[in-house]
């Protein structure tokens, strides 16, 4: 039978091969400076690994991972934040957005840079929302991440949809 | 979905790796390294308020003005009183295992009823100071003027007070972010 501290190493060496690059592109989207994002990362997977000792299967092991991991973000997001500085709503971002519709945005890092930005102005529920889409997960996967009901996923979903159509309309978003 | 979407699935799905990837002995030895480390936070938090008391101690036994005595002694047990009362907010703690059990916005949700309960009744924690900072900094007076003694309790209560503002901002702001999870 195998030992539980031999279990939850393989558990994290399958984890980690299989999702580290969601979690790198998780910690980008949450911390622009790379120092403080490689800390991130390293705390992201010190989380998981710890973590695992008590999974049970009750969930994916997708599930399991992206909650440890926009758990950990979150924290690390609002840690700093004393007094709780105002994140955009989707509102908000969809007239940011708006705003830079005129300029061509053909270059594909200038694309990234601008999808970062806009995704570290949301608050944190918006941005678990929008990168669990944008990893491609359904709408029933990412209400079990986050806990919020498929109703309320859905609306969120489609905000952020209309948001990217907006953002990315003058075409080329995925273009070199 | 619209090629648009997918568009922009693609291109964050297609980000390449840049990052320095982690052997599952580095990650061993990290979270070893992690648990060292808020032991000694938690050891550094214990001798900062020992020293604090030691200062406050010296004073008693140093001063001779049995009201800033009696005031250092108050502060004394207020700081033990304020660290027992809220030793979990003021430890530092590892990790939790369970943060794969319950939801992101359950978990965020969770943290900030926390800040915003710990921010939201300044008092809990700053009303254990106030007698004994009232008294040491009174019988602290310089000759015992009434005037400038007037102008120290003035300074004092202001200093307080505008703590307890500064938390209950900080405590409905959370409450904002709160509400718009609702």
């Amino acid at each position: 039978m195998e030992r539980p501290a031999g279990r939850a190493e393989r558990l994290y060496r399958e984890a980690a091969a299989e999702f580290g690059g969601a979690l790198e592109r998780l910690a980008r989207a949450y911390e622009q400076d790379a120092d403080k994002r490689r800390d991130l990362l390293q705390e992201i997977h010190i989380a998981l690994w710890r973590s695992l000792a008590r999974f049970e299967g009750r969930c994916s092991m997708r599930t399991w991972v992206y909650r440890v991991a926009h758990n950990v973000a979150t924290t690390h997001v609002i840690r700093p934040r004393a007094n709780m500085p105002a994140f955009l709503t989707l509102d908000d971002v969809e007239s940011l957005a708006v705003a830079m519709d005129g300029e061509a945005v053909i270059d594909r890092r200038r694309s990234l840079e601008r999808l970062h930005s806009l995704i570290q102005q949301l608050r944190p529920v918006d941005r678990q929302v929008m990168l669990l889409y944008l990893e491609d997960l359904d709408a029933g996967s990412i209400a079990e991440v986050t806990g919020l009901t498929a109703g309320g996923v859905a609306t969120r979903v489609h905000r952020i949809k209309q948001l990217l159509a907006a953002r990315f309309h003058a075409g080329g978003a995925g273009d070199d | 979905m619209t090629e648009h979407e997918r568009d922009a699935q693609r291109l964050w799905r297609s980000q390449p790796r840049e990052e320095h990837q982690m052997s599952v002995e580095d990650v061993r030895s990290k979270a070893e390294r992690l648990e060292q480390r808020v032991r000694a936070l938690n050891l550094a938090t214990a001798a900062l308020l020992a020293a604090v008391i030691l200062v406050e101690a010296w004073q008693i036994w140093r001063s001779r003005e049995i009201v800033e005595r009696i005031g250092d002694l108050l502060t004394i047990a207020a700081f033990l009183y304020v660290a027992f009362r809220f030793r979990g907010n003021v430890a530092v703690q590892s990790m939790p295992a369970g943060l794969g059990l319950t939801g992101s916005v359950h978990f965020y949700r969770d943290q900030l009823a926390r800040r915003r309960d710990l921010s939201g009744h300044p008092w809990r924690f700053l009303l254990p100071f106030v007698p004994g900072v009232a008294l040491s900094l009174l019988g602290g007076a310089p000759d015992g003027s009434p005037a400038q003694a007037a102008a120290v309790v003035t300074f004092g209560v202001a200093l307080f007070f505008a703590l307890a503002w500064w938390e209950k901002r900080r405590a409905r702001r959370i409450q904002d972010e709160l509400e718009q999870l609702e």
